[in-house]
């Protein structure tokens, strides 16, 4: 089986590599391989240049937002089905509320669990 | 560099909201503030601390955690430590580097659980380790740059 191929939005190049760990280690999800963005811009770019099948993204980072990249990956009809979960320190119900209705599978809380990563991750990729 | 991923461990593994690392000064009389997430806070004004002054300055005289609770204005203080082999005896001495002061975590943070707190310190374990590095290596360029400049000077007279 192919790679599959998962874009990881965050300005913060620790919690990147946090996150890419903590999805590799997970069982159960077969292979993967991981695209860094340092911002939703950056994540954007990356995203139109290659067939991703997962984009986990963070919300607040300069340049473009978590939400916009939500958006505008939305925006565009063959990419309606590419599973995206927003991993962020806002927990209040409306940020929660507005990604959702912006086109994200999944809004997770940081710090995340891994045990719900496993989770949403092996629901989204099935 | 190296307090930004400390602050960025904070924030997003341990679930702090408004926090701050301080490190000690070369004379060792002062905490200084030197990253965190205060906008907003009333911790805002914490920028150098004197040893035994508040908490902070109390956790760096003690050597122990402080843990407040709920409505404390200081949820959990804890001192950055290294254990050091002593100079004149094969014992080790435990080095300050710092303190890690806590004031809120995320809304939706509903506990501090024992597996948060032996994430934190070991956080702090390994932050103290990786500050007193940085600060060892900072010393070590400007003496190199030091040596550098006056063997120019000798070169050209």
């Amino acid at each position: 089986m192919a790679d599959r191929k998962v874009l990881v939005v965050d300005d913060s190049a620790t919690m990147r590599q946090l996150l890419i760990m903590a999805v590799r280690k997970l069982d159960g999800i077969g292979p993967l391989t991981f695209v860094e963005a340092v911002d939703g811009k950056d994540g954007y770019e990356k995203f139109a240049a290659g067939n991703f099948d997962l984009i986990l993204s963070d919300i607040k980072m300069p340049n473009m937002t978590g939400l916009d990249l939500v958006a505008k990956v939305r925006q565009e009809s063959n990419n309606k089905n590419v599973p995206i979960i927003i991993i962020s320190t806002k927990g209040e119900e409306h940020e929660i509320q507005a990604g959702l209705t912006l086109g994200a599978n999944e809004y997770l809380l940081k710090p995340i669990s891994t045990i719900r990563l496993k989770e949403v991750i092996t629901r989204l990729l099935a | 560099m190296v307090v930004n991923i400390i602050v960025d461990i904070l924030s997003n593994l341990i679930g702090a909201e408004e926090f701050a690392v301080f490190t000690l000064n070369e004379a060792g009389t002062e905490l200084s503030f030197m990253g965190g997430e205060l906008a907003d806070s009333k911790h805002q004004s914490k920028k150098k601390i004197l040893l035994g002054q508040g908490v902070e300055g109390e956790v760096a005289v003690k050597r122990k955690i402080y843990r407040g609770d709920k409505n404390s204005d200081i949820l959990i203080a804890v001192p950055l430590e290294i254990s050091l082999p002593a100079k004149a005896s094969s014992e080790a001495v435990n080095e300050l580097v710092g303190v890690i002061s806590i004031y809120k975590f995320l809304s939706h943070k509903k506990n501090f659980t024992s597996v948060d707190f032996e994430l934190l310190n070991l956080l702090a374990g390994q932050a103290a380790t990786a500050l007193l590095c940085a600060k060892l290596y900072q010393g070590t360029e400007r003496k190199l740059r030091t040596i550098e400049g006056f063997m120019n000077l000798l070169r050209q007279s």
